[in-house]
């Protein structure tokens, strides 16, 4: 049952007491439950329409043998051993009304506003905080509960400042919404409202501590999953106030995940703070880019513009959390745009041309040079669809070096267990010891990180890591910062390696940094080498895991954008970059010819002879394969900057100006072209598992080296072309990391 | 422009809740006749808008809003992008009808109703996966369970200090002074280990 439900049902109620006399005390059928629950359902078997639960959810049963049968307004529902009021009320369908309860947060039962009536209780008991028992008959929408609420809603409003319009929360408020239906028209409070000072929580987050109503999800948030002791709560009674302790910051890369969860505006998005009116924003669901993980998100606009992003449910991959990158990244979108084809003259500055101009040039450039001369590369944020066709045409034009960057010289693109996390980003909270080498989730893939931290809250689960020193927020064994730890695991030497032994279900997870390294091949071996004797990898599991940084990285390997020749940049004279800007070009030879397709004037273009606008994740269809294997599909929100066009097109396009015409004209064409190659693209929203285990790989003979592991990002704030022209990302990464 | 789509759909839709004047048999055979983008030819959309590219949809639960009234119905995003701020006003213009029909207009209750909907207008759909909540057992007394020891710090206040004795398999918080008596649990004493556990605090 939705709010506006309960309204109505509140209205209907007043207008049929309307001939009552309204007074303040209780009467009879208020004092006795019980008496007035047998007069209002004599049937025992009430005619109600089968519910669902609430958002469709669904129930997880530990052990089956444990339901237990409630009633929910009568209406019998069946629950797992140990849930609470609240959730069997969810689960017969019926929202609750709350302030404090989170489901992915601790219960602190302390807003009161989820008071239910049980029979033979003699007061409302709050549901988020009672447990269900059997056979208990639970009622919530009973004269006793509405004025139950309406009285924790009275002393909420109490101090609760009248700023509405001037706030950002404003028409998506919890309290805003639950006072429509259990507000009072008036107040009884007559005294001075309270005021508190606002808290300066660093750039991402505005405080306006004088809306908090002391629900404490904030605090919970901060030490539950973001694992940051920043938050608290200082004062008692009216002095209760939220804050910082001292004068500090919030230091995580989670933290603007507090202002979703904040039910008031107390905590709003600073970025966006008097930018736009969330009813004017038009949402397209799609997915995230900026790290391997793809979660979830709402991309809101106005008009032409991205306003801001927020999570979206998805439980397998981040929850209802997204990391501060992908939120407040968006500003990005709007500096440094490419928005016209341009040439470099004679001079060396850049004109602005017109598409068909821009292609001749390069077709021209294409056919002097010889096959293998050419290059393409694909940067971070590509889709599958522009990745295909880019391979499609250099193929075309007889060259086979495309590749990925971020995937290093040689990558292993034949089995598919060797790129992708096998265990899933869900299946992580089943591990209970984790071995993470050379990769530091928490700037790597912030959602992973939290998963894992969410693991070891839970079940105690052991961590160990081999690399650089480095932040993390659970507990941690770090072995080592070099491949002589993981050899010393391996050969069984190191503590470490009986801890793997004697887990149920262990995961070792190898950074995508590795791939850049020389002895790559060694370090996967010896890897593997745990993994066989550890027991890793089991019919039932399979623990050995990669974690990716980049977006493109998974489809890219799945197509087979694997180069030719590793050192195919030192002849080339034709480079084609796809919005590549992080690819290593010092070797490049400097007559090259340079083409550059992208977005953002980023590092890509400062030696780029050609410039063809393209459009941004925002503005495209395409899809992204995340680090556990699974495909996603963006959706365009707002439209192309100025004369820029989808990436598929401009190659398309290009194939035609250069002659070898490529066989698809529409995105559909393209995708039946993808499903040849590699049909899991296709399957949206299903991870599709690795179906070979490593086992079939070829003997290494490289050996390891004693370089020790490098970071693999070193700003967390600033990773793509999109990140680098951010105003927002640039802040942070001065405030919070003093870069 | 909605408002239209919207009645040619209510008409079209078989028995469903809505009572109409017509007798459920007429409806259903109406029904029947209804072959797939017929309905879009006759109610004279324009030609160009009968081959669309659809996206069906269930909008996920804002982030900000925990109330679920909305949830779980179905919407069509017409992955409309042709828009522009008007120089004039800057106001959003944009050169396609159906710019804001997807989110404003049309809400299905069904993945099935909206699937119909959109072959009946001859569009190329494709249905996005609905992600729902998985409810998991939680419960209040979670937060007084013994979860391991406090993670050790290093000491930055003394007078916090509190003083933890491993017993056999059994943690016991002794004093809140450094200088406890350990004669106060009666098992012998394994190991001593002085932690500031922050968590206890926050
Ligand atoms: S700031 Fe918001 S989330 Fe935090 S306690 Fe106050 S109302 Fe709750
Ligand atoms: S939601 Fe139950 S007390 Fe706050």
């Amino acid at each position: 049952m939705g709010l506006g439900l309960l309204a109505s049902r509140v209205l209907r109620f007043h207008t049929n007491r309307r001939n009552l006399l309204r007074t303040i005390v209780t009467k009879p059928e208020l004092q006795s439950p019980e008496a007035s629950a047998a007069a209002a359902a004599p049937d025992p078997t009430p005619d109600l329409p089968p519910r669902t639960p609430v958002a469709g959810a669904r129930v997880h049963f530990p052990n089956p043998d444990d339901a237990i049968e409630v009633f929910v307004d009568g209406y019998p529902v069946k629950i797992p051993k140990g849930m609470t009021v609240l959730q069997a009320c969810e689960i017969a369908g019926v929202d609750i009304p709350r302030f404090c309860y989170h489901s992915r947060l601790s219960i602190a039962g302390n807003c009161r506003m989820c008071l239910v009536e049980v029979e033979k209780s003699p007061k409302p008991v709050a549901s988020c905080a009672m447990p269900a028992l059997p056979g208990m008959k639970i009622k919530t929408d009973t004269p006793v509960a509405k004025k139950a609420r309406e009285g924790v809603m009275e002393f909420l409003l109490m101090n609760h400042p009248l700023d509405c319009p001037i706030c950002d929360q404003g028409g998506e408020c919890d309290l805003q919404d639950q006072s429509m239906a259990f507000g009072s028209d008036r107040g009884r409070f007559t005294e001075m409202k309270r005021s508190v000072v606002d808290k300066n929580l660093g750039p991402l987050v505005k405080t306006v501590m004088t809306r908090c109503i002391q629900c404490t999800r904030c605090v919970r948030f901060a030490t539950e999953i973001a694992g940051v002791q920043d938050l608290g709560m200082l004062g008692r009674g009216s002095g209760e106030e939220i804050g910082t302790y001292v004068e500090k910051l919030m230091t995580s890369e989670l933290s603007g995940n507090v202002i979703d969860i904040c039910p008031v505006g107390a905590l709003t998005s600073k970025p966006f703070a008097f930018k736009a009116r969330n009813w004017e924003l038009k949402g397209t669901e799609s997915i995230d880019v900026t790290d391997a993980v793809g979660s979830n998100i709402r991309i809101d606009s106005r008009g032409p513009e991205v306003m801001r992003i927020l999570p979206r449910l998805n439980e397998d991959i981040n929850e209802e959390w997204i990391s501060d990158k992908t939120r407040f990244f968006y500003d990005g979108l709007k500096r440094q745009r490419l928005n016209d084809p341009m040439i470099r003259g004679a001079d060396g500055r850049f004109k602005a041309v017109s598409w068909r101009d821009a292609l001749a040039v390069a077709a021209e450039v294409l056919h002097q040079v010889k096959p293998e001369e050419i290059v393409g590369v694909v940067g971070k944020l590509c889709d599958a669809e522009s990745m295909m066709v880019l391979k499609d045409f250099l193929n075309r034009m007889g060259s086979n070096n495309v590749w990925c960057e971020g995937n290093g010289p040689s990558p292993n693109a034949d089995l598919r267990s060797g790129y992708i996390m096998n265990t899933s980003i869900s299946g992580l909270e089943k591990v209970d010891v984790f071995l993470l080498v050379g990769t530091q989730p928490r700037i790597e893939a912030a959602m992973v990180n939290a998963r894992i931290r969410k693991t070891v809250r839970a079940t105690n689960a052991k961590v160990g890591y081999i690399g650089p020193p480095t932040d993390f927020n659970y507990d941690c064994e770090h072995i080592g910062t070099g491949p002589q730890a993981l050899v010393e695991i391996a050969e069984g030497r190191h503590p470490f390696f009986s801890t793997i032994l004697n887990a149920k279900n262990p995961a070792i997870i190898v950074g995508a940094g590795i791939f850049e390294r020389m002895d790559k091949d060694a370090i996967f071996s010896t890897v593997e080498t745990i993994a066989k004797k550890g027991n890793v990898v089991r019919p039932d599991w399979n623990g050995l895991n990669v974690l990716l940084l980049n977006a493109a990285q998974a489809a890219a390997l799945d197509l087979g954008l694997v180069p030719e020749s590793s050192n195919s940049i030192e002849s080339a004279k034709f480079v084609y970059l796809m919005g590549a800007d992080d690819v290593n070009l010092d070797k490049l030879p400097k007559d090259a010819f340079m083409v550059y397709q992208g977005h953002h004037g980023d590092r890509g273009v400062y030696h780029a002879n050609v410039i063809l606008p393209a459009a941004a994740f925002t503005e495209k269809e395409g899809t992204y394969v995340n680090t556990e294997g699974c495909a996603q599909q963006t959706l365009p929100a707002v439209p192309t900057v100025g004369d820029a066009r989808d990436d598929w097109k401009i190659i398309r396009a290009l194939s035609e100006v250069a002659g070898v015409r490529l066989p698809y004209d529409t995105i559909g064409a393209v995708q039946s072209r993808i499903r040849n190659v590699a049909p899991n693209l296709l399957s949206v929203d299903e991870r599709e598992p690795a179906t070979f285990g490593a086992s079939l790989k070829p003997e290494c003979t490289q050996s390891i080296s004693s370089t020790p592991f490098k970071a693999a990002i070193e700003n967390f704030y600033m990773t793509d072309c999109i990140t680098r022209a951010s105003k927002i990302m640039a802040q942070c990464s001065a405030v919070l990391l003093k870069k | 422009m909605a408002r239209s789509l919207q009645r040619v759909w209510s008409y079209g839709r078989s028995l469903g809740t809505l009572s109409r004047p017509f007798s459920a048999t007429t409806d259903a055979l109406v029904e029947a006749q209804v072959k797939p983008g017929e309905i879009g030819m006759v109610s004279g959309i324009p030609e160009e808008h009968l081959r669309r590219r659809v996206v069906i949809y269930s909008p996920a639960r804002t982030a900000t809003q925990q109330g679920s009234g909305k949830v779980g119905r179905w919407k069509i995003n017409f992955m409309s992008t042709q828009k522009w701020e008007n120089p004039l006003m800057g106001w959003t213009s944009t050169g396609d009808p159906y710019a804001n029909v997807g989110d404003a207009g049309l809400s299905f209750d069904s993945e099935e109703a909206a699937k119909a909907f959109a072959e009946r207008h001859g569009w190329e759909y494709v249905v996005r996966k609905r992600h729902t909540p998985l409810l998991k057992v939680k419960s209040y007394a979670d937060n007084f369970k013994f979860k391991g020891f406090p993670k050790m710090r290093t000491i930055d206040c003394i007078s916090r200090l509190l003083c933890f004795v491993v017993l056999q398999d059994k943690c016991k918080i002794v004093c809140n002074f450094f200088h406890c008596t350990f004669s106060a649990c009666g098992n012998s004493i394994l190991s001593v280990k002085t932690f500031v556990p922050i968590e206890l605090f926050s």
